[in-house]
């Protein structure tokens, strides 16, 4: 059995701590406290690190690390990203700029997503549709990353059981490549 | 508004207590559950973001730690490093929980470094 260290990162509120709540299959470890950030439209926050498991159908099992999405807490990206095999880049489009928000994270994964597989998927379009797919490929594009985009909605356990699919085939490519 | 400026108040007042009984005090950082700064003293240490977020996380880190090892609520964290001890210690008031970094150089006596970072909590905790 291999054991692959997956990360999920991404703005806040974008539902990182749901997304591998939907998936794991044991309980998972959380460290949210209050929110007390009034830009920010939610009860709790993730601050530390959330953590569940999952195993593939061919027995490899996934051990998912979720990281706080606020920049101040950039210090535990760096700690989670040790290790890790591929990332997972949660954008809420429902931010005033979900384009800045992921230059953030590519910014702040930089040397993991050089050296391993990213997937980025953007939550909440069927209310805010813009920016498009097609312009978060644009935008990758122009900064020389390739990695998939797609449209996800956490809630459905079969939606983020697919982006890791997605990862895991992005990140046999990469390593095909290398 | 007027509570905010209340437990700013009440949060200073901690830190002082902490700044004049421990010795060899380098930094004593007050923040929010989820990182942010509600007062500081620092000496030669402007990080006081950096320091709320971290005692933020490791906050966290040590409650779940606590809770997966049975072992009950975590009260405290100390870390002893090469140049210095840093304790950080949970404020649980009523409304909220507040958290206290207390970092000092490598003179100062953990025991009593702990001693009066929980006093001072305390303090902090039944202030209304």
């Amino acid at each position: 059995m291999i054991e692959h260290k997956i990360l999920f990162s991404g703005t806040t509120g974008a539902g990182k701590t749901t997304a591998i709540s939907r998936v794991s299959e044991v309980a998972i470890l959380t460290t949210e406290v209050k929110n007390t950030d009034l830009s920010v439209s939610k009860n709790t926050t993730t601050v530390g690190l959330d953590y569940g498991e999952l195993t593939l159908d061919n027995g490899d099992k996934l051990r998912l690390y979720g990281t706080p999405g606020q920049k101040r807490f950039d210090f535990m990206w760096e700690i989670l990203s040790r290790g890790a095999l591929g990332l997972i880049i949660l954008i809420d489009n429902r931010s005033s700029d979900p384009l800045a928000d992921l230059d953030m994270y590519l910014d702040g994964f930089e040397r993991l997503i050089d050296a391993e597989a990213c997937v980025v998927a953007v939550g909440r379009m069927e209310t805010h549709p813009e920016p498009g797919i097609e312009r978060f490929i644009a935008h990758l594009d122009a900064r020389g990353i390739l990695c998939p985009v797609v449209p996800v909605d956490v809630r459905e356990t079969s939606q983020v059981v697919e982006l890791l699919e997605l990862l895991m085939l992005q990140l046999e490519a990469t390593q095909e490549m290398t | 508004m007027q509570n905010e400026l209340k437990i700013k108040a009440d949060a200073q007042a901690a830190i002082d207590m902490v700044v004049r009984e421990v010795k060899n005090v380098k930094a004593v950082v007050i923040s929010s559950e989820d990182g942010f700064e509600v007062a500081a003293y620092v000496e030669h240490t402007p990080q006081v973001t950096r320091i709320s977020a971290m005692a933020s996380s490791l906050s966290a880190l040590g409650a779940l730690a606590g809770e997966e090892s049975q072992l009950g609520e975590c009260r405290n964290i100390i870390i002893e490093a090469d140049a210095g001890i840093l304790i950080i210690i949970q404020v649980r008031k009523v409304e909220h929980t507040l958290i206290m970094s207390v970092i000092a150089g490598t003179d100062a006596v953990v025991g009593q470094m702990l001693y009066v970072a929980k006093q001072a909590a305390r303090m902090l905790e039944t202030s209304t």
